[in-house]
């Protein structure tokens, strides 16, 4: 290279001009270089005044700037992106629920119960899981609202105000001296900070009604009746051996309803033979009596009446069950013998539906038996619960106030029409409505004030045991907004006024005690102690009626309310997760609809009603048209239809006038009178002629004959020849036969236990007899053993029968030789430590059916942990509804007795069964669906170009797929009125979103992934601490949601996690495992305790040699 | 001349004495030159033409709108749904693809088995598969969820990807399949059509035309090496497209077989497929060739001999699509797998009977009058009974796909599957795709194969 030769001493000058470098930069760089000395050539010229046009015209293409502002200093135990738990509460029908929440960089994502609560030990419902929703609706009020002076239409415009203003206008009103013609208005109260508020207030004269439309008042005033006070029953699930609950769903509707679903499923352990008996008698089909071990369906009206015959029957007990009792006396029979044995042991429980005498006399059979003090204690309850909620409310309508402050709740809504609570309002001078919306009262009300959400405020509230929970506030106010107890303490004039100063000194804590309590979210042992009980004279037992021992006469119809699973009394009407959430029996979403039992339904077929069409329901003066829908399980003549639909103010979601957005279902308040407050008899409804689309999830259109008959073929067993079919998707048994099986083949419960035996695992499993054709120790009553094959001749089918059920699984795996070379091999899972690809984890599911109530607080868990999209109700129709994990549910005769004519019920889960031969994973042109080495179905979204042939081939149809865009904001929540909301509102949506989980675009299949962004951070952690994944650390979504610790997962490669030994159990078996898939998520079989008194069959025949080795059944 | 032909236009009777002609009406080559190309010649196609280009032209912009919809908006505007992922888009494109079949079944088998008669039919039957094809095409094109990474289903080595497809899927299989049939039907048509162009380029008056056929003739001048090669790439081209026939839709109907849906994965597919799809497309045929024969005059180039010899391949292709309806249910049942017996039962007598049985009857019953003579050679009577068919084929797809999915293995997930209008819209929008181009390709390129018609024709002087 010919460089000039740079000396230290030449300046820059001489060197610019030496020959040498100006060949070299003429060289290297060529005639543009050249081109400056002598001034820009034209083309030059034009090229840089161009690029400098667009360049500067580009510096208006920009990010939007943002301002960051970083730690200086890191808080403690804050790393970004990683989510941070705390604990707080909120209140739910009068209860605090204890909760857990998940933060993600300063705002909550997701709620579950808190695990450390005495109470609720973690359980939630699908109400809690769908909550989170609330705080990010963009039609939550953020300013205070007055009413447009001039305007004196119905239903006036609101302005938008500031706090000052509403403070000037509320603070002389409720800091006056005397408060006498002041009326406040709320629900149940749970709060002893604003328990302590109304306290102040209504010692200056104020007062204070309570009124929700659905509260206790039948069952206080049935205590009061009994033991001549209020007091609230506290339900000893674990104690209780023999259950019997009348008109009442304890372990779902109730406020209690998480706490007693884990204490009742606390006793369904078959393996350690521990398993209580429930019966349900009821009308409307309930979880508790899908989940009871024996169900009657019996009228709300004639309910009084069993109660008289049973107390009757108590006293008629012989000790022994007459056989030749019709099916129905027998039953009766069989409960009364079962409580009578079971003195102090058992329980009975009143539903609210039913009047208070009934529940007087409950609570006096329950005192003769014994149980009072054992299985049901009573604890005083917080003041405010003792009012009789539609007497107030009647108060409040004839008060004659000139000042009413309504703290929440929607009584114009909810309240019984008659009372004209609407006219009361806009008849009182000053009214002031304290809620997160400009619901119907709200909109009767001078002002709105917007208080904070529970979960931007401190809380407090009494659990249902009485203990006290804090709630810490989880994100600052979205909206600029104060807590109620900050509003009325600053309305009043109070000194403290802000919301952490007045919950602490509620509670009285200070220091660490104080410290402890926030950060536990509950006042350690502050439970509310139980008090003892003596039964008053003179409590009445009903006279004992027929009217439930006959068959329906055809002609009597009786109208019942219930509370709606989606929606509650109507709250949560602008919620769209709990809109797009099945219910679980009917299986309807966004919609409620008029409940019919079959039989009912030919009856009403006369006039002319049809399924799936509206027909007019009609009370005293008042007509409502319902869609019309058959339930199996009805009580014949019994009607049901949910509350809390129809909302007219609710929102873009559950419908709003202003908007235009269409109600969601239909109200039904209008035929509701304080009198018939729960139900009332009614006349036939009438046809209207017209056809309405109901968005179901399952059955969406009337299955016809041959589909039904098949899908009780399927469920159980082939119902013809009342044998089992090895195919059936439903493994059930009673706990009769399975006591005989485990009698034969016990349960090593050590099992697991001893690490680092790998090897002997193999022989042992290998040996142990409950393996032996590993499938369907437990089944059906009159169940044809097990097929195995040596045995298949024995078994006298013959070459003829070749073709049939028994054999066909065989003639499957010639198929599958590639897969399954062992002949007649149909071990689905089979633990190797040293074999195969997989040296790492193998994750698994094990779902019990045994404990699982069909509570769907899972389905919006998972829809919550993992970013799932609501549809609509006309893409539910269609069945495009994206739920990943969804409860089948069918029903079924009742297996036991042929007498039965109530059907039987069972929920099954069903989600991503990560088969490890995926039928979906091999049709995959673009192989988007592939396999990991921890056995994991994994979904590669961004690969993914929606073929949909995996979708196809799922067996399990569990794949779920965006048929539009879902993603942004916009679309995420799929609802009615989304399009009538601006971008930047929808986009509040957005920080509900869990971060750590993709969102899915337009045309891409998804599916449950077993939470695998939780087994990837537990992973994470792990290896950061340097240890191993505990057996039980990773905890999927519908895991953690599930109060009866129904689902169980982890490593199936851990001898020692929960999910092996759930593998281990005999009662499992996987689903359609006929078709060779060897899905990872496995059932156990469902146990019911039958009483053999109530048993037609013997299934412990069913059982391999039991017979002959028995062959005197033992007396029950 | 014109002395030993008969002069009646019934050429349906088979004499012993000798061959039945095929060309009727005392035409010579010239005439046969004269009487194809005075289609394209003609200063002003037929009203006809116009009128139900107007529609098919009306039908190809809907399908257009509907195509742009589904992109704007996403695969959602059909009815598919969760058990029924696939719908009406899949039913089409097997539909198409089966209509497909006839032209180079024709075309090609035909050839090979030395059958004289396919002379007349075999360039618009192959006309009729390209385009069939296209159609087809057009629906697993947009039928995915991301139709703008559609080439991700091809082998394409990139480095956005970095991994190949998966070899194993079926799909990947079809996108083989029907591609390559596509590729070697349209060699095969358009080489066929070569000396034809050139015939026409001869004769072009205007400019245009000249240019135009010019190039698409590839400088064919009729010598007699030309001619020879030309036999001989044919032949190599017959010999290629043979098993092409059979085996695209044998992959089309691994889709199903393959998969473990009940109705779905049952082995017989692959001939029952094929079978199908030559009994659908004969009939399409027959469908256009009759009103064609009539519009431009050419009952005696295709006459009814052609037509019933088709009518005879449509109805013995209808008996073994029956039989494979039969066999399907023999062995549904006599595999004793529960799933797969109450698949069928539930075809027939579920909620999907009524469109079981339009299928059995449009497909079994109905063909049966091809019994008859009558029918076979009565021109109304068996485009009546063509369209039966193809109506009949139609339901056989779409209860083999729908009926299947809305009903598998748990009846948790059954679902009913309701079309919406873009489906609706979208299927007649392909038939104005497909009579669209049919109705250029009837305007602008022989529809008869000119030089191969004269090929079979008696030579003068030696007519006995």
């Amino acid at each position: 290279m010919n460089r000039p030769k740079l000396k230290s001493d030449i300046d820059i000058e001489q060197m610019e001009q030496s020959p040498e470098l100006q060949q070299a930069i003429e060289r290297d760089f060529g005639s543009a270089i050249g081109e400056l000395p002598d001034g820009f050539s034209r083309r030059r010229w034009m090229q840089l005044m161009g690029a400098s046009l667009a360049l500067g015209g580009m510096t208006g293409c920009r990010y939007k700037e943002e301002q960051i502002a970083p730690y200086a200093f890191r808080p403690q135990n804050r790393v970004p992106g990683v989510a941070e738990k705390f604990a707080s509460t909120f209140d739910f029908g009068g209860v605090a629920q204890p909760l857990l929440a998940t933060c993600f960089d300063g705002r909550p994502i997701k709620l579950d119960g808190n695990p450390d609560h005495p109470n609720s030990h973690g359980a939630s419902t699908s109400y809690t899981q769908a909550r989170i929703l609330e705080p990010y609706d963009p039609e939550r009020l953020r300013t205070p609202m007055r009413k447009d002076e001039g305007d004196s239409k119905p239903n006036a415009v609101h302005n938008e105000q500031n706090w000052e203003a509403l403070q000037r206008f509320a603070q002389p009103l409720l800091s006056a001296s005397d408060l006498s013609s002041v009326a406040f208005l709320s629900e149940q109260i749970s709060s002893p900070s604003l328990l302590k508020l109304k306290k102040q207030l209504e010692a200056k004269g104020a007062k204070w009604f309570v009124y929700a439309p659905i509260n206790s008042d039948q069952q206080l005033a049935g205590s009061v009746q009994a033991f001549g006070k209020a007091l609230r029953p506290h339900y000893q699930f674990e104690q209780a051996k023999i259950i019997l609950t009348l008109d009442a769903d304890p372990i779902n509707m109730d406020p209690n309803g998480p706490a007693n679903a884990r204490g009742f499923a606390l006793t369904r352990d078959p393996d350690q033979e521990k398993m209580s008996r429930m019966y349900a008698i009821e009308s409307q089909f309930t979880l508790t009596g899908a989940a009871a071990d024996h169900r009657m369906s019996v009228t709300s009206t004639d309910m009084a009446g069993f109660v008289g015959s049973l107390a009757a029957a108590i006293e008629a007990t012989t000790g022994k069950i007459n056989p030749d009792l019709p099916y129905r006396e027998k039953m009766l029979a069989c409960i009364a013998q079962d409580l009578v044995d079971h003195k102090g042991a058992g329980m009975i429980i009143c539903g609210e539906r039913q009047p208070a005498e009934v529940h007087a006399a409950v609570h006096a059979l329950n005192n003769k038996l014994g149980n009072h003090g054992k299985t049901i204690l009573f604890t005083e309850l917080p003041e405010s619960d003792t009012q009789n909620h539609l007497k107030a409310i009647q108060d409040f309508a004839g008060g004659n106030f000139k000042t009413a402050v309504i703290v929440g709740g929607n009584p114009v809504y909810t309240a019984p029409r008659a009372l004209k609570i609407d006219e009361t309002i806009k008849g009182i001078g000053n009214t002031i409505y304290l809620g997160q919306y400009r619901n119907e009262t709200a909109r009767c009300c001078q002002w709105i004030g917007n208080p904070s959400h529970p979960l931007e405020a401190w809380t407090d509230g009494y659990a249902y045991d009485g203990s006290v929970c804090i709630g810490q506030p989880l994100i600052r106010p979205l909206f600029n907004s104060l807590s109620e107890i900050e509003l009325l303490s600053t309305w009043m004039g109070l000194k403290t006024t802000d919301g952490m100063t007045i919950v602490q000194e509620t509670s009285g804590l200070s220091g660490n005690e104080w410290s402890q309590s926030v950060h536990d979210g509950f006042i350690a042992n502050s439970a509310a102690e139980p008090v003892s009980v003596t039964l008053a004279g003179g409590v009445k037992m009903p006279a004992a009626t027929n009217g439930w021992r006959e068959e329906w006469d055809g002609s009597t119809l009786e109208l019942v309310f219930t509370p709606s699973s989606s929606v509650y009394d109507g709250r949560f009407a602008n919620n769209a997760w709990l809109q797009e959430l099945p219910d679980a029996l009917t299986k309807l979403t966004w919609d409620n609809a008029l409940l019919v039992s079959p039989k009912t339904y030919d009856v009403l077929k006369k006039s002319g009603i049809r399924t799936q069409m509206i027909a007019n329901v009609t009370v005293g003066d008042e007509m409502v048209g319902l869609p019309v829908l058959i339930q199996p399980g009805q009580a014949d003549g019994s009607l049901g239809v949910a509350i809390g639909y129809g909302r007219t103010a609710a929102g873009r979601v559950g419908g709003d006038g202003w908007t235009g957005v269409d109600p969601v279902g239909v109200d039904v308040n209008p035929l509701r009178t304080a009198k018939n407050w729960h139900f009332t008899s009614i006349e036939a409804p009438t046809e209207t002629g017209t056809s309405y689309r109901l968005a179901l999830v399952q059955d969406p259109w009337n299955i016809d004959s041959v589909g039904r008959n098949e899908i009780q073929n399927r469920m159980f067993m082939n119902k013809d020849k009342r044998e089992s079919n090895r195919s059936a998707l439903v493994r059930e048994g009673s706990f009769e036969s399975y006591k005989a099986f485990l009698a034969e083949h016990p349960i090593d419960h050590s099992h697991g236990h001893d690490e680092g035996h790998a090897e002997d695992h193999k022989d042992d499993h290998a040996s142990r007899p409950a393996k032996t054709g590993a499938l369907p120790v437990i089944n059906n009553v009159s169940f044809v053993q097990p097929v195995d094959e040596d045995h298949d001749d024995a078994h006298g089918g013959g070459h003829g029968d070749g073709h049939g059920h028994a054999h066909w699984p065989e003639a499957f795996h010639l198929h599958h030789q590639n897969f399954d070379i062992t002949p007649g091999s149909r071990r689905v899972y089979e633990f190797r430590p040293n074999e195969g690809p997989e040296q790492g984890h193998r994750w698994g599911m094990t779902i019990d059916l045994t404990k699982c109530m069909g509570c769907h607080a899972c389905v919006v868990s998972c829809q919550a942990e993992n970013n799932i999209p609501v549809v609509g109700k006309d893409e539910v129709w269609r069945g495009r509804e994206m739920h990943w994990l969804r409860i089948d549910r069918y029903y079924g005769d009742n297996l036991y007795n042929s007498e039965a004519k109530d059907k039987m019920v069972i929920h099954q889960p069903v989600s991503c069964h990560h088969c490890e031969n995926a039928p979906c994973e091999t049709v995959c042109p673009v192989a988007a669906t592939v396999h990991s080495s921890e056995g994991l179905n994994d979904m590669v979204y961004n690969r993914c170009i929606g073929t949909r042939y995996c979708g196809n081939n799922c067996p399990y149809k569990v794949r779920r797929f965006n048929y539009f865009n879902y993603t942004d904001a916009v679309t995420f929540l799929k609802y009615p009125g989304a399009n009538k909301m601006s971008d930047a509102d929808l986009a509040m949506q957005n920080l509900m979103m869990n971060p750590d989980v993709t969102i899915r675009s337009r045309g891409v299949m998804e599916k449950c992934t077993y939470c695998v962004q939780r087994i990837q951070a537990a992973k994470i952690q792990a290896k950061n601490e340097h240890r191993e994944i505990g057996p039980n650390e990773i905890q999927t979504a519908c895991q953690q949601a599930c109060s009866t610790n129904a689902v169980q997962f982890g490593d199936l490669a851990n001898p020692k996690s929960n999910v092996r030994k759930a593998y281990d159990n005999p009662r499992r078996y996987a689903m359609l495992e006929e078709l060779n898939v060897i899905p990872r998520t496995s059932y156990l079989a469902r146990v019911r305790n039958v009483n053999p008194a109530l048993m037609e069959f013997d299934d412990r025949d069913a059982i391999r040699g039991y017979a002959e080795r028995h062959p005197e059944p033992q007396p029950h | 001349m014109a002395t030993t032909v008969e002069p009646i236009l019934d050429n349906t009777f088979d004499d012993p004495d000798h061959r039945s002609p095929l060309v009727l009406g005392n035409m010579d080559y010239a005439d046969v030159t004269d009487k194809v190309c005075s289609i394209w010649e003609a200063d002003k196609a037929p009203k006809v033409w116009w009128l139900v280009l107007i529609m098919a032209i009306s039908m190809l912009m809907m399908f257009g709108a509907c195509i742009s919809h589904l992109l704007m908006k996403g695969v959602g505007v059909w009815g598919n749904n969760n058990p029924a992922y696939w719908g009406w888009p899949i039913v089409n494109f097997v539909f198409w693809v089966g209509i497909g079949h006839a032209g180079t079944l024709i075309s090609a088998i035909l050839f090979l088995f030395r059958q004289n008669w396919r002379t007349s039919i075999n360039r618009a039957a192959e006309a009729m598969t390209i385009f069939a094809v296209i159609c087809a095409g057009t629906y697993p094109g947009v039928h995915i969820g991301r139709v703008w990474v559609f080439y991700w289903l091809f082998p394409v080595p990139s480095e956005h990807l970095a991994m190949w497809p998966n070899f194993r899927s079926p799909l990947l299989w079809d996108v083989f399949a029907v591609s390559t049939y596509f590729t070697v039907s349209l060699l095969f048509w358009y080489m066929g059509m070569v000396p034809d162009i050139a015939t026409y380029r001869d004769r072009a008056k205007t400019k245009i035309r000249k240019l135009a056929y010019g190039l698409l003739s590839l400088g064919w001048t009729g010598s007699a090496r030309g001619w020879h090669r030309y036999e001989a790439a044919y032949v190599i081209l017959a010999a290629l497209a043979t098993p092409l026939v059979l085996s695209v839709h044998t992959i089309v109907s691994f889709d199903f077989a393959v998969s473990q849906v009940p109705g779905w994965h049952t082995t017989i597919f692959p001939p029952y497929f094929v079978a199908g799809a030559i009994f659908s497309g004969f009939a399409m045929v027959v469908t256009l060739l009759v009103p064609a024969r009539k519009i431009y005059g050419l009952q005696n180039l295709i006459t009814i001999r052609h037509l019933e010899n088709m009518n005879k391949i449509i109805m013995a292709t209808g008996l073994m699509v029956g039989t494979a309806y039969g066999i399907e249910f023999f062995i549904s049942w006599y595999s004793g797998v529960p799933p797969e017996r109450f698949a069928f039962y539930n075809r027939a007598f579920g909620n999907y009977w009524w469109a079981y049985w339009i299928m059995v009857t449009c497909n079994v019953f109905i063909p049966q009058l091809f019994w008859f003579k009558f029918f076979r050679t009565n021109t109304i009577a068996m485009v009546v009974i063509c369209i039966c068919v193809n109506i009949g084929m139609w339901f056989e797809r779409f209860v083999i796909t729908v009926t299947s999915l809305c009903r598998d293995y748990l009846p948790s997930s059954w679902h009913y599957f309701h079309p919406t209008e873009i489906d609706i819209m979208m299927f007649i929008g392909s038939f104005g795709l497909f009579t669209t181009l049919f109705l250029l390709f009837c305007r602008y390129l022989p529809i008869i194969a000119i030089s191969e018609v004269k090929s079979i024709m008696p030579i003068k002087g030696d007519e006995h």
